[in-house]
């Protein structure tokens, strides 16, 4: 229990720096995203410490929990929403599962090809 | 006070729609983001409350976000070796995934006469927020039609993704990690991790590869 509160304290305090440094920067790429990185290169050089795989598992327990502020955010944007309704709505359905479907059968093709969809 | 409640409101909601989906047999419909969000919309809506003073009541869940985004190294690392096996699989999946869930709904707004910031707008459909909003401002687009866009493609993905891609074959824990995050970026991801680890670290892969390749080639191809 107190090795994932640490992990989770690494975790958080690590991004959060990082954020603040990239938002200062006015960096593109979010620093969660090159944190992810720079974490995975570490546990290559020096395997993956105890308490941040501890943290990992609890962190993912409530992924979804942690989505929901930025979706409520949307209620500032309802009117730019209702403006748009036709068009907004094909983007965030048909062509969504458009992109999954082809990203999901290009990559079987591929991997069929090289006899490599086996686990 | 008021921001506690707005704290309090999140946790309590998304414990409430935890146990109703799992109840449910884990149905659409009830997964745990759409009962909160729903009720946290129309509650903000439909009263005179102030979004700022939930904004800043729940910026620990951003945090907690960054966190948990770090933290998917631990799969990406775990899984790297299965991942990597196929880099070519990979990368024409994430381009050709990208190419036809953003250039057909950019060619369906072209077609409906959509304004033109409006259009710009939609070519980020699929990378993640934070990386929508800052390559689109500078392209013309409109970054908070981006953000609405962004959000509800991911929870649409997070939503039914898995049930279509099983529908049509698509049953190999890379591939569906690979089109989960290349289509659905975080909220795909969330999701993909509660599914496999392998899945979970394959959709983190492709959300960031997807978000880097976007932000590269998109101010290039569009100027």
């Amino acid at each position: 229990m107190i090795k994932s509160w640490i992990g989770l304290l690494v975790f958080a305090g690590l991004a959060y720096v990082l954020d603040g440094v990239f938002k200062a920067y006015r960096s593109p790429v979010p620093a969660p995203i090159v944190l992810m990185a720079l974490l995975a290169i570490f546990y290559t050089a020096f395997g993956l410490p105890d308490f941040l795989a501890k943290s990992a598992e609890q962190l993912f327990r409530v992924f979804p929990l942690l989505f929901i502020p930025a979706l409520v955010g949307v209620v500032v944007l309802l009117e730019t929403v209702a403006d748009n309704i036709w068009v907004l709505l094909f983007a965030v359905t048909l062509s969504s599962l458009l992109g999954l479907v082809v990203a999901g059968r290009i990559y079987l093709i591929f991997a069929k090809t090289k006899g490599t969809v086996d686990d | 006070m008021t921001e506690f409640f707005w704290f309090l409101s999140v946790c309590g909601l998304y414990g409430m729609a935890d146990v109703l989906y799992r109840r449910s047999g884990r149905k659409h419909f009830f997964h745990p983001v759409i009962l909160p969000t729903l009720v946290l919309v129309s509650t903000l809506h439909f009263t005179s409350l102030e979004y700022a003073v939930f904004e800043r009541a729940t910026y620990v869940f951003d945090v907690l976000l960054m966190a948990a985004m770090a933290a998917l190294s631990v799969p990406l690392y775990r899984n790297f070796s299965a991942i990597r096996r196929n880099p070519v699989a990979i990368l024409s999946a994430l381009v050709g995934g990208s190419v036809a869930g953003s250039g057909s709904a950019v060619a369906v707004a072209l077609w409906a006469k959509t304004s033109p910031d409006v259009v710009t707008s939609l070519y980020v459909k699929s990378i993640t927020t934070p990386m929508a909003v800052a390559v689109v401002e500078p392209l013309g687009g409109i970054p908070a039609i981006s953000a609405v866009v962004v959000i509800l493609t991911g929870l649409i993905v997070a939503l039914i993704g898995p049930s279509v891609l099983r529908i049509v074959g698509v049953d190999h824990q890379v591939a569906q990690g690979i089109a989960m995050g290349t289509a659905g970026h975080a909220l795909g991801m969330a999701e993909s991790i509660r599914h496999s680890d392998l899945m979970g670290a394959a959709a983190a892969f492709a959300m960031a590869i997807n978000g880097l390749l976007t932000a590269l080639f998109l101010p290039l191809f569009l100027g």
